[in-house]
């Protein structure tokens, strides 16, 4: 399961890279956490999250998690650090929880001890439930107050309840990281809607960063087709679907005629026909100077990442990179170590890490392939 | 042979437009109870688009639904030739009905949106019974309804 490969060399536009791959044969990884001891911990979607040490070349599954209702698109997802892991020790993963009946997405939270992790503690969990086994959104981001948001789902049959802000369907919710409501979110006094909402209108966002730099928070989500698209998120904000979309029903029938209307949020860009979009990580190592406040956005169709770069807000070009891989890409992240991560999705998935093209491996485990 | 080939083809097209239709305005009803305005611009923009775009999967399935229902009904008419006009609606109206239906005990999830209510699924039921009257009458020989 753990090698590390050099498997291809590659360039952009701007940088030049190759890419190593870390460990292979994962049945479908769905993200990645970087442990501050150098380990890691890749969440499969079957409901195991390993615990990977590159230097012994060894993985262990953690033991104490929950079990996951597996079916679809349902299992686990998010997986990530307290950002005060150091002291803390305190994990938190994100999952479908429930029965083909009613299930929904859960966030759950323990301490990580070794291979093991103890206390582990439902802190919120996705209402109402439902009886389909996809959207379920899922990715976990933590803001600089502590506080976590994460998107969820519209759940596909329920797509109306994105429009719902007492509906937890189709949003991004923010919540303190005990799973209580923080006092400040835009409906926090449950008036105007569930004290949880962050914003609205989502369909099934499976990408969510943070940046730290210009205190902005970015959402993509798969559209209907040809509507995926990437969102800059906004307090209490409406992002329209299924009123609103740039994406039509994939019987070609419209969903909406809309495709935008007042009150509702343009996405940053939209991706026609869909990409995919899975995973989105804000580069910002040191690795590529000429990637860094770049966007890197997976795609699952197109079998590659999308390169975003940003200014003043806006998208101003768009590039394709690592589609060498021939892989579809579930997650991207920046390492603590300023490099990027990709997780491939398969049931022989990869960790593939993206190093400058001059970096030493210094590993007497590579083995090069061309 | 010829008429019934070419009673069929207009049966499964009648079916597909008005079914079309249904889910065109089925899509839209569910938008403004959303609170949105829709135009009657929009609506006929959306209504032409529909027809015109659900040629790939919604089309073929019409006209395998018919395929497989209007010969159930040929099939009760010749032994109950009074029931013919009841009987090609009907199979009509089940046919595109049970479409939808399986498709959603198959996916578990409902392939036409509209369909997720009773009303939709009904509106499909109508567009099946339409090209089951179309091809009632299209394939009468000398005015045997």
């Amino acid at each position: 399961m753990i090698t590390l490969t050099l498997a291809l060399s590659g360039a952009s536009a701007q940088a030049s890279y190759k890419l190593q791959t870390l460990a292979e044969d994962l049945a479908f990884p769905w993200s990645i956490a970087f442990l501050p001891d150098g380990d890691y911990l890749v969440a499969l979607r079957g409901g195991e999250v390993l615990r990977i040490n590159e230097a012994n070349q060894s993985s262990t599954t953690l033991t104490g998690l929950p079990p996951s209702y597996v079916r679809s698109q349902g299992g686990y997802f998010d997986i990530t650090l307290d950002p005060e892991f150091d002291s803390n020790q305190r994990i938190y993963l994100s999952f479908a929880h429930g029965t083909p009946e009613a299930n929904g997405t859960r966030i759950v939270t323990g301490i990580l001890n070794g291979s093991s992790v103890e206390n582990v503690t439902p802190i919120f969990t996705v209402e109402p439930l439902k009886d389909t086994p996809v959207h379920y959104g899922g990715k976990i981001q933590f803001l600089p107050d502590g506080t976590m948001t994460m998107t969820t789902g519209d759940g596909f049959e329920y797509r109306e309840a994105a429009q719902d802000p007492f509906n937890l369907l189709g949003k991004v919710i923010r919540i303190n990281s005990d799973g209580s409501i923080p006092a400040d979110n835009p409906f926090a006094d449950g008036s105007q809607g569930h004290p949880a909402v962050w914003s609205y209108g989502h369909r099934n966002p499976q990408g969510l960063v943070f940046d730290s730099a210009n205190n902005l928070l970015y959402a993509h989500e798969h559209g209907a087709k040809g509507g995926d698209e990437l969102n800059l998120i906004k307090a209490g904000a409406n992002y329209g679907w299924p009123a609103v979309s740039k994406g039509i029903n994939y019987s070609g029938a419209y969903v909406t005629p809309l495709r935008s209307a007042p009150g509702v949020e343009e996405p940053l860009t939209f991706w026609d026909p869909s990409i995919g979009a899975s995973g989105l990580a804000l580069y910002n190592g040191d690795a590529f100077p000429q990637w860094q406040g770049n966007l890197f956005v997976g795609a699952l169709v197109d079998q590659e990442v999308r390169m975003l770069t940003l200014q003043e807000g806006r998208v101003v070009s768009e590039q394709a990179l690592f589609s060498e891989l021939n892989a579809r890409i579930r997650d991207v992240r920046t390492g603590p170590d300023g490099l990027l991560y990709l997780l491939t999705d398969s049931e022989q998935g990869k960790v593939v890490r993206v190093l400058p093209e001059a970096a030493d491996l210094g590993s007497t485990h590579n083995n090069e392939e061309n | 042979m010829a008429r019934t080939l070419g009673s069929f083809v207009v049966a499964v097209l009648g079916a597909y437009v008005v079914g079309a239709l249904f889910v065109s305005q089925g899509n839209i009803a569910a938008v403004t109870a959303l609170g949105f305005d829709v135009s009657l611009a929009q609506r006929l923009d959306a209504a032409i688009h529909d027809v015109t775009h659900m040629t790939d999967i919604y089309l073929p399935l019409v006209a395998v639904s018919l395929l497989l229902g209007l010969p159930v009904a040929f099939a009760v008419i010749r032994k109950q030739p009074h029931l013919r006009t009841l009987g090609y609606v009907l199979a009509g109206f089940v046919a595109l009905l049970a479409m939808q239906v399986i498709m959603k005990a198959v996916l578990g999830l409902s392939g036409i949106a509209p369909t997720r209510t009773l009303w939709g699924l009904l509106a499909q039921g109508i567009a099946g019974g339409i090209g089951g009257y179309l091809f009632c009458r299209l394939s009468a020989k000398n005015g045997a309804l």
